[in-house]
């Protein structure tokens, strides 16, 4: 079949469904990075945290997450879950915990190993200072470990973008479902499936490069840029 | 709420998830098959002074990593079999995606790890007469391992993650027998938990043989 006659007319005439596809992914990586983010702080505070029974429990919730497949964890919230708590989720529901709570666990590594870096002298000179905990961690320590963040947070913003993905299979519409709706309607599953993959990519090579270049930028700033390569 | 747990029903069906289970372990093999080899070819390629070579393998590995793999995988079953006229199964299209994507993975773990090694052996194994070939394999290749083996072990746990995605084409692999079993058992919560398990067991075990290559053979430099 080399002489496949490409027509995205049919794509094109349903570029309003896409769209919405287009909006329904955005909208559940968005609310996913809102929290998995507040998640991931509260995480990577009880992670670095000295009391055991903050820092165990942590552990074991983050070592679960990242030791099973995001796709297992969506289809334990939305078929198993409902089992135990007697109501059904909606998809969209199940999505956004599921993904919340694994993107959580990644995100919270990236902020324990920024509070980590943040040298020891400068907790005991808040200390000296009369600072508070709170007061340390918001005036001190944040704003020096966000700067080692953010590459790797830019990174993780184009994880769950791809992640999202995943809800199709329990019929969020989102981008991928929304297109093979189309491609089985309008049976062009070659064109369908090709701008989906394409559409993708716009979203994410931008990202990507916008990743590298904030890690040029940050992640060791006190290096002389001048040997630089990548 | 009180919930009876039973296990009985879904364990009666345990060979169908350990089918599942070598279904999943055969396509991480696979995969690995594809993507180290061509990973490798494609670490040169983005050290090559030739810029046409470099472009091209630039523009894959980027492809590639900003590419969600589910949408790889739907492509490669719905789309390639009808572009190429090739008959591709769900294992192939899996494979097939699975195989690229970690490709270009492991295309930036192997170039991090070769430039890792200091200029100065270059130069060292240079001024010994070595032609490229051997200054490479015996120099070279030998310093540049050791970060990078408990990189490949995390990827290899990628992988296995990576492949409960090919339950969406229904390939038969642990995730998909899953909801089989589910669906005939009735019993979502005992299933699910079980295959939860499973995976847990393996990528654990991996992931913890990655932090034990990775004290044993010091601090990498080099991340996915």
């Amino acid at each position: 079949m080399s002489n496949f006659q490409w027509d995205f007319s049919t794509i094109w005439n349903n570029i309003g469904y896409l769209g919405q596809g287009l909006a329904g992914t955005l909208y559940l990586a968005a609310i996913c990075l809102v929290f998995g983010t507040l998640l991931g702080l509260l995480l990577g505070l009880a992670l670095s945290s000295h009391r055991v029974l903050l820092r165990i429990p942590a552990q074991m919730f983050v070592g679960l997450f990242r030791n099973t497949p995001s796709m297992v964890q969506l289809l334990w919230i939305y078929y198993a879950l409902p089992v135990l708590l007697g109501v059904q989720l909606s998809p969209f529901i199940a999505a956004i915990v599921a993904f919340s709570l694994y993107s959580a666990c990644y995100i919270s590594g990236i902020f324990k190993s920024g509070i980590v870096s943040i040298p020891k002298g400068q907790i005991e000179a808040a200390r000296a200072l009369a600072l508070t905990r709170l007061q340390t961690l918001r005036l001190v320590i944040l704003p020096q470990a966000v700067r080692k963040m953010i590459p790797p947070f830019a990174n993780q913003a184009m994880e769950i973008i791809k992640l999202t993905s995943i809800a199709s299979i329990i019929a969020y519409g989102e981008l991928v479902l929304h297109t093979k709706t189309i491609s089985d309607q309008e049976f062009r599953p070659i064109e369908a499936y090709t701008t989906l993959a394409l559409l993708f990519s716009t979203i994410l090579i931008p990202l990507a490069y916008l990743t590298l270049h904030l890690e040029k930028k940050f992640s060791d700033y006190r290096m002389p840029s001048k040997s630089q390569k990548s | 709420m009180a919930y009876d747990w039973d296990f009985s029903v879904v364990l009666r069906s345990n060979e169908l998830l350990w089918k599942g289970l070598v279904a999943t372990l055969n396509l991480t093999a696979v995969t690995i098959a594809i993507a180290v080899p061509l990973g490798f070819i494609l670490a040169l390629a983005l050290l090559s002074n030739i810029r046409m070579i470099y472009w091209f393998a630039r523009a894959f590995v980027d492809f590639f990593r900003t590419s969600a793999l589910l949408v790889l995988i739907i492509w490669f079953y719905f789309a390639f079999p009808m572009i190429t006229g090739l008959r591709v199964g769900s294992f192939e299209a899996a494979a097939l995606a699975l195989g690229l994507q970690n490709s270009a993975y492991l295309a930036e773990v192997f170039r991090a790890g070769i430039t890792s090694v200091a200029r100065g052996q270059w130069e060292a194994g240079r001024a010994l007469g070595l032609h490229l070939i051997p200054l490479f394999w015996l120099i070279i290749a030998p310093q540049a391992i050791r970060p990078i083996i408990p990189v490949l072990v995390n990827v290899l746990s990628e992988i296995i993650k990576g492949t409960s995605l090919a339950a969406a084409i229904a390939y038969a692999e642990l995730a998909f027998q899953g909801s089989m079993v589910a669906s005939t058992t009735y019993r979502p919560l005992e299933t699910y938990t079980i295959v939860a398990a499973l995976y847990f067991v393996v990528i654990f075990l991996l992931n913890q043989l990655a932090s034990y290559l990775e004290r044993r053979l010091g601090r990498n430099e080099v991340r996915a």
